[in-house]
């Protein structure tokens, strides 16, 4: 399979294949400060008004698709991994309805498969869709099910997306947050079957072996931005990993 | 028969009792809905007989107990947890009182603890949330990878159940019926909303007569709007092609149609379209099971496709309660009444927000 495109959102920046790195404006706080002419070229109405959680993956997503040209495959496969699911959006809703307004567009945000609606409405995507919320190595999931996907000839495109998205603030910060607290980050690979025309794509591979290994590694973000970084740079790398149930390696060629 | 994905045992609990009881009372067109109020909020609602079970510890060891066949090899094991909310007691803004032991609110914290509940030891665990359509596409992940050799067995659970914070927000909505809905009848003004815990085993092996094969299944998107379905109908329709393309079959193959009927103006009509568009005037028997069990969310989906895959071994379909006079445009034949049928194949919609469809085919084998 080929990566299209590629995007990571994280602490220090914004990457995509398309526009190469930039880091953060210096009246920006960061990742939750992220605003629409950074991620998308045309006008999206209500990308204020998005959940962080949406609004990540939905600008993973948007800088990943930017090289693809138009009109993008309505048949492209939506997989989203994000173990924190819409926890921050739920605490939200929650303090909506304490506050005695239970707000609709709240609630209707509620869902670990809500950023895929935003992205599937705004680039008339209608293709297959799966979102783990968690589990063992959902990266992992999402990019094995688009190379069945490809395999089995269901779909020619996929962009796969992982978000991790827990707001530390006021609303969501009791007692019930869990400990595991990590940075907001997103990460999105455009991929297809099919060669594109452009020269610029990379070829990926991914190897995976059955192990009783039973530790979940904990690096899965590292691990995807050096899969981007590499292919924005177009040096080959060989990732191997480890995880609950498996090994593996993500080659990345030119 | 070469290989094939195989329903093995299941079990559930939902408004009208336990699985077996569930089957035998559906067929004899009952409701397990009550009158309201449900969470301070004057709207039907589908509980569990025994409120207990909405305590996610004690119904997924419950579930668990004897669940996995002894012919099936356990040496590398799938466990996924399909839910759209699963448990939220511990943040539930108007909560009431289940057990003194709250769960993590977050479905990965309940998916890494429930095979402990269970007690079964997974190889690997993955969650799924695809809104009202989890665990049809759970079933879908399951089938693909089981396929795929990558699994001996996998276990699938749904967990959702009503909470204050999934009532108020569907009535924020407008979505709830004050009584008990109504799929696809003229007078539908809304869904109910039910509690429900399910799961289901599956392997990949060569099927005798009688097992029931998962034989396709397939999932889209609307690309319409966040939490009303598409006018017209093409995401479902999509989804079921699909399955039935991945099933190999056509769309003459099918038996019943197991329909999401939600008992919303828009879901109803919007699936009758896709019904229409996709058997044309040669519509099998349709039936859903939203009126009398509530609308179950995405443990719902892989409930559904389980009593599917009862009524083809019993030849029946149930009626669907609170059906009686048509209320959809296209001529959807929607069950009032039990029924016989003969084709032991079934297709199973699901859909959900976020323009979430999936589809489902089961089959009998009939054959070796």
């Amino acid at each position: 399979m080929y990566i299209s495109g590629c995007s990571a959102i994280h602490h220090t920046g914004i990457m995509s294949s398309a526009r190469g790195f930039k880091p953060w404006d210096s009246d920006q706080s960061g990742v939750s400060d992220i605003r629409r002419d950074q991620v998308l070229a045309t006008p999206h109405l209500s990308f204020g008004k998005l959940c962080l959680p949406d609004k990540l993956s939905f600008s993973a997503a948007a800088l990943a698709l930017e090289e693809s040209g138009k009109p993008i495959d309505e048949n492209t496969a939506i997989l989203l991994a994000s173990p924190f699911g819409s926890f921050s959006t739920d605490m939200r809703y929650r303090q909506s309805v304490l506050d005695g307004f239970p707000s609709p567009a709240l609630f209707s945000a509620t869902l670990p498969s809500s950023p895929v609606a935003e992205i599937a409405i705004h680039f008339g995507i209608k293709g297959p869709n799966r979102v783990y919320a968690g589990g063992n190595s959902p990266w992992l999931s999402a990019i094995d099910a688009a190379k069945s996907y490809f395999d089995k000839k269901t779909t020619g495109a996929a962009l796969v997306i992982c978000t991790w998205c827990i707001e530390n603030d006021s609303v969501t910060n009791e007692s019930i947050v869990p400990e595991r607290s990590i940075s907001p980050s997103s990460f999105a690979l455009h991929l297809t079957s099919q060669k594109p025309a452009r020269s610029t794509c990379a070829s990926l591979e991914l190897g995976l072996s059955h192990s009783n290994e039973t530790a979940e590694d904990g690096s899965a973000q590292e691990r995807l931005l050096e899969l981007i970084k590499a292919t924005i740079a177009r040096k080959p790398v060989r990732l191997p990993f480890c995880v609950k149930g498996f090994n593996g390696y993500f080659s990345v060629t030119f | 028969m070469n290989k094939a994905v195989i329903l093995e045992n299941q079990k559930a609990f939902c408004a009208l009792g336990p699985l077996d009881k569930t089957i035998t009372s559906l067929l004899e067109g009952r409701s397990g809905i009550v009158a309201g109020p449900a969470c301070g909020i004057p709207v039907a609602y589908a509980p569990f007989p025994d409120i207990s079970l909405r305590h996610l510890p004690a119904t997924a060891s419950a579930l668990g107990h004897d669940l996995i066949p002894s012919h099936v090899d356990t040496s590398r094991t799938l466990f996924i947890y399909a839910a759209a909310k699963g448990d939220l007691s511990a943040i539930d803004p108007i909560p009431p009182v289940v057990a003194e032991t709250r769960v993590s609110p977050i479905l990965d914290e309940q998916a890494a603890a429930i095979p402990h509940w269970m007690n079964i030891a997974p190889a690997f665990t993955m969650v799924i949330s695809c809104a009202c359509a989890s665990g049809a596409v759970a079933l879908d992940v399951a089938r693909d990878l089981l396929s795929r050799k990558q699994f001996s067995c996998a276990v699938i659970m749904g967990f959702d159940i009503i909470s204050g914070f999934v009532v108020s927000g569907f009535h924020a909505l407008n979505a709830l019926s004050p009584e008990a809905a109504r799929p696809f009848d003229s007078r539908r003004n809304g869904l109910t909303l039910g509690d429900c815990a399910a799961a289901a085993v599956l392997s990949c092996r060569k099927p005798r007569p009688g097992d029931m094969i998962i034989a396709g299944a397939a999932s889209s998107n609307d690309a319409n709007h966040r939490t009303g379905p598409s006018r017209t109908g093409e995401g479902l329709y999509r989804a079921a092609r699909d399955a039935l393309s991945d099933a190999a079959m056509e769309p003459s193959h099918i038996g019943t149609v197991k329909v999401h009927g939600t008992a919303t103006n828009y879901n109803d009509a919007m699936e009758a379209k896709a019904i229409c568009r996709l058997f044309g005037h040669d519509i099998p028997p349709c039936y859903g099971v939203k009126g009398a069990i509530g609308h179950t969310s995405g443990a719902g989906s892989l409930l559904e496709v389980i009593l599917a895959s009862h009524f083809i071994r019993r030849r029946r379909v149930p009626p669907t309660v609170g059906f009686e006079i048509r209320g959809v445009d296209e001529q959807v034949s929607i069950s009032a009444a039990s029924q016989c049928v003969t084709r032991t194949t079934a297709l199973c919609l699901s859909a959900g927000f976020g323009g979430m469809n999936a589809a489902v085919v089961l089959q009998e084998c009939d054959s070796e």
